[in-house]
């Protein structure tokens, strides 16, 4: 699959890192280009630095069709208007948003998005260690 | 009708006074501590310290019966999920989302947002209107680049172009008149408008043309 991947903080650099692994196509995206230091050099690993609310940027990461976006920046309301934003232009059929604020991670869901909220896989595990340690 | 603002900069800040003056329950919500202590004693009651684009924020200002919600950060992404939570979450019939990078301006409105204000775009329609008046060309990227303002000045009685057509005042190179405030009305200036007591001019200035300007007004 092609996949892009907004962010190469921590969670975005291991993300494509993993998915090279499983053969993927990776296009990933930051406005630091220190931050692609993390990165495997691998023929499938491009990497775009740039704002991606740049038009040029955007069609550049978006030049070959995505099946997937992924957006992992540190700020919840940039991935969940980018998200949005290149769903809607670039018609990706499948988008995963990071919002680490539980809540809006759950309104969103019900809006029909697919977030992930960090938060509740923590406490999600806690609790069956706890429970397992009990 | 009860209002709630979220954002206390000078856009914010301004709608509240103009909102209470005309007798609305108006509530505004600035995040950044060091500004609220001002807005605090400006507004009293009617102001929060929080961050508006959390759902506890929200729900402890009341978004559940608010009329209007008005977004007016200094972030597009802010102002979106703010009106995207004000309406998911607690059904306001109204939101209205300031887009600052004009760019954003059509993908807020398709995501549910009621209105967008874009004073970047406002501004060149006012000017487009001033270059079909005068049929004139004007380098709209400039705005963009930054080197450019837009100032207001109150028209002083003894002033120099008082009583004078727009097409017989010769302004600085580097300025331009992008509206005339008469009362409550904006007069988009052609060349044939007369200044008068009273008015507002709204120029297009460069900065290095900016002192010129308000010498001369």
């Amino acid at each position: 699959m092609n996949i892009v991947i907004l962010g190469s903080g921590r969670l975005g650099s291991r993300l494509a890192n993993a998915l090279i692994q499983k053969g993927h196509k990776i296009v990933i995206v930051d406005a630091e280009e220190t931050k692609f230091k993390n990165l495997e050099e691998h023929e499938n690993i491009q990497r775009v630095s740039g704002n991606i609310f740049n038009e040029e940027t955007a069609d550049l990461v978006f030049s070959e069709k995505a099946d997937v976006f992924i957006t992992v920046t540190g700020s919840d309301n940039i991935n969940l208007m980018v998200a949005q934003a290149m769903q809607k232009k670039y018609k990706i059929p499948k988008v995963l948003i990071r919002v680490f604020d539980p809540t809006l991670s759950s309104v969103y869901r019900d809006l029909g998005l697919e977030t992930v909220c960090p938060t509740n896989f923590a406490l999600q595990e806690m609790l069956k260690m706890l429970e397992r340690g009990a | 009708m009860y209002i709630i603002i979220v954002g206390g900069g000078k856009v914010g800040y301004n709608l509240a006074k103009l909102l209470l003056a005309e007798g609305h329950e108006v509530l505004l919500i600035e995040k950044d501590k060091t500004k609220t202590p001002g807005l605090a004693r400006e507004f009293g009651e009617s102001l929060m310290e929080g961050n508006g684009s959390r759902v506890s924020v929200l729900q402890e200002a009341g978004a559940n019966r608010a009329d209007v919600l008005v977004a007016v950060t200094g972030t597009d992404e802010d102002n979106l999920v703010i009106c995207q939570v004000a309406k998911a979450v607690f059904k306001c019939p109204r939101t209205i989302a300031r887009v600052n990078d004009p760019r954003n301006e059509s993908l807020l409105s398709s995501l549910g947002i009621d209105a967008t204000v874009s004073s970047t775009r406002l501004i060149d329609s006012l000017i487009e209107e001033q270059v079909k008046a005068e049929d004139m060309i004007i380098p709209l990227v400039t705005l963009r680049a930054g080197n450019v303002e837009i100032i207001e000045v109150d028209l002083s009685r003894s002033s120099g172009i008082m009583g004078k057509k727009i097409r017989e005042i010769h302004l600085p190179e580097g300025a331009i008149f992008i509206s005339i405030i008469r009362g409550d009305e904006v007069v988009i200036p052609k060349g044939d408008t007369e200044l008068i007591p009273g008015d507002k001019v709204v120029a297009l200035v460069k900065k290095e043309a900016e002192q010129a300007l308000r010498e001369m007004l």
